[in-house]
């Protein structure tokens, strides 16, 4: 098991390029695994199933803290998705109608909890108003 | 301190148990693109927890699964989801990172009782650099109440067990 300080210094300099980078909430897309990930803090996370392509992510500590236990969402099959309603993957999409398209895709009382109490206010407070979904590196929200 | 492995496209080298069999070791590459999506977000607890746990090797894995029960397109290749392998195990530790990039450090944290990390990796066939696929992802999930160290509802999330050990 490898000390904290030996961590410390493996992760410094894997950022080494970027000295001054902190973290900021923020959309991107899994090209490997197919996915959009919104994160709204840098924690360790738990995710939990809403449906087999929607996740919630928590802060596992969100109770030593203090914060808000949900930090975010994933969107798993998310080209499939798209195609299948009809959202253009060419330019950056919409994370508002991309949560309006989840709820129409999937019309139950847990997505429609999940996107109104947990996924609309989280996007809305990280200001995460996109995810580019082409394959080109997305910027931070 | 272990040191990085850089290797063709890969930042890093891990090991893990062979999908076929679990006495078997293959080596795992750490896809670069998939870890400087990490960097671009500044996602420092992930990078720390690879470095904290991944880069240790994945060889305490007690369960491994294959393939994605849900949609998953990479390149044109609409069922690429069969060639995930998922390990999963409860490792005795975990870390966040606390503080800014320059001023911070890596904390380390007894994981809440009751959650499995599980990892992702694609396999690839034929790879010119010796790697039998990509480390692609980590995270905590809660555990199954009736298989010790396995994802809640691991037969809904994944298309088969491979073993358990």
């Amino acid at each position: 098991m490898k000390t904290v300080e030996e961590i410390r210094l493996q992760v410094r300099g894997a950022f080494s390029r970027k000295p001054r980078s902190q973290f900021r909430p923020c959309a991107y897309f899994d090209d490997r695994l197919d996915c959009i990930r919104v994160i709204a803090r840098d924690c360790s996370i738990l995710e939990t199933r809403i449906n087999p392509m929607l996740t919630v992510l928590e802060d596992n500590y969100y109770q030593e803290t203090g914060k808000k236990q949900y930090v975010g969402f994933t969107l798993k099959g998310a080209r499939y998705f798209c195609r299948e309603h009809n959202i253009d993957l060419a330019t950056p999409i919409d994370i508002s109608k991309l949560l309006d398209a989840i709820l129409a895709a999937f019309p139950d009382v847990a997505v429609e909890l999940f996107v109104n109490a947990i996924a609309k206010p989280l996007v809305h407070e990280g200001k995460i108003d996109t995810v580019d979904v082409s394959g080109a590196l997305p910027q931070p929200a | 301190m272990r040191t990085v492995q850089r290797v063709g496209p890969y930042v890093d080298i891990v090991e893990a148990r062979s999908p076929d069999n679990h006495l078997s070791v293959i080596r795992l590459g750490v896809n670069q693109a998939s870890f400087e999506q990490l960097l671009h977000q500044n996602l420092f607890t992930t990078v720390a927890q690879y470095y904290g746990i991944i880069q240790q090797g994945l060889l305490p894995a007690v369960h491994a699964f294959r393939g994605l029960q849900r949609p998953m397109m990479l390149a044109d290749d609409m069922e690429a989801d069969r060639s995930v392998v998922v390990y999963s195990w409860t490792p005795p530790f975990d870390y966040v990172w606390t503080g800014s990039l320059s001023n911070g450090k890596p904390t380390y944290r007894k994981p809440p009782r009751g959650l499995v990390l599980v990892v992702l990796a694609l396999l690839e066939s034929n790879n010119e650099h010796g790697v039998d696929g990509t480390v692609e992802r980590w995270n905590w999930v809660k555990e199954s109440p009736h298989l010790k160290q396995a994802p809640v509802d691991w037969d809904k999330r994944y298309r088969e067990k491979l073993w358990s050990r």
